[in-house]
């Protein structure tokens, strides 16, 4: 597994952050850094209070294969939030911009579909868009998926709309090596288990 | 905010059923009864010269509100002993000013459930003027606590 762009294997954990090895720290931990790392400075976490403790979704959909479902993934490595020049099969999850569906008058509560874009990055065309065509009928299949992340939080994932089909993004060249991109866009609708 | 000023945001309005106040329905968007005179009463004649006469009707109506509501489908059986129940129904202003008044609930439509989208339903509230031992009873307006500084 990799955990923001940093290799953690299938049970034994690898790479490092900010010069740190991952192996020497704990998971929740691990996380912090991450998600520190995607928003470029210091966050506090308090882990189980309601107000600060909501995951973006990009790192909810990471747990969401990290818990049982990497064989769909055949072997490509999963980052959330960046996709790194290494390695060349990859498979990145981004946030993206959601869709606001109305307000509740009494409460306040915003009704909001967040997005989400799934990047699929291969040296085969062919290998590729397989791959990315069978997350997308994975996604397709999910109902109230209770997802649970290293924090111990868990969050009903209620349903996947993808705006589309797979679709070609086109080819980058590394060193004489070519790879294709592919990418899956939808909205999400989450929420946190009581 | 500042009581008895002009309402420039409709957050947040809403409608408590007085038989249902806890009932699970979730408001979005509000429309709130209206006040109508009932159309004008021509009395033109043959004697008019240039222009129609119109007098107004003796009695004032008011007009159904509705709400497009999010919904816990246990409020369904709910609603369904609810409907056509006359009962208070009050409308609470941005300002917490209050209209109060008898009516029913006369309709619940749930829409198209939609993927992707949250389901709702629309409420619509039929006002009788009338409580529950047939005696007329005007809605009453409720201003907000504080509006000495209007």
């Amino acid at each position: 597994m990799t955990l923001g762009g940093t290799s953690l294997g299938a049970g034994t954990l690898g790479g490092s952050i900010w010069g740190v090895p991952l192996s020497s720290v704990g998971k929740s931990t691990q996380l912090l850094w991450a998600i520190q790392a995607v928003v470029g400075r210091s966050v506090q976490l308090v882990w189980g209070v309601e107000a600060v403790s909501i995951q973006p979704p990009s790192v909810i959909f990471y747990h969401l294969f990290d818990e049982g479902q990497m064989d769909i993934l055949q072997g490509y490595q999963l980052f959330y939030s960046f996709l790194p020049d290494d390695p060349d099969n990859a498979i990145a999850i981004f946030d993206t911009s959601g869709r606001l569906d109305g307000r509740l008058m009494r409460t306040g509560e915003q009704i909001e579909h967040y997005g989400i874009q799934i990047q699929v990055r291969g040296r085969d065309y062919v290998e590729a868009w397989r791959l990315a065509n069978t997350i997308a009928t994975y996604l397709d299949s999910l109902r109230k998926e209770v997802v649970v992340t290293e924090a111990g939080d868990a969050y009903i994932l209620h349903n996947v709309s993808r705006s589309g089909a797979v679709i070609p993004i086109g080819v980058e060249t590394v060193n004489t090596r070519l790879r294709r991109l592919f990418s899956i866009n939808m909205t999400v609708t989450l929420s946190r288990e009581n | 905010m500042a009581y008895n000023e002009r309402l420039d945001d409709g957050f947040s309005t809403y409608f408590t059923l007085s038989n249902i106040p806890n009932v699970k329905i979730y408001e979005k968007e509000i429309t709130p009864p209206g006040i109508t005179a009932g159309g004008p009463i021509d009395t033109t004649t043959m004697r008019n010269i240039t222009w129609r006469t119109m007098k107004p009707r003796a009695l004032k109506s008011l007009t159904q509100g509705s709400a497009s509501v999010a919904f816990a489908t246990e409020s369904i059986p709910i609603i369904m002993g609810q409907i056509r129940v006359n009962q208070q129904v009050t409308v609470t202003f941005p300002d917490q000013s209050t209209l109060t008044f008898w009516g029913w609930l006369e309709e619940f439509t749930i829409s198209a459930l939609v993927e992707g989208e949250q389901p709702t339903a629309t409420i619509t509230i039929q006002p009788s003027n009338m409580n529950n031992s047939d005696v007329e009873v005007a809605p009453v307006y409720t201003p907000p606590a504080d509006s000495s500084n209007g």
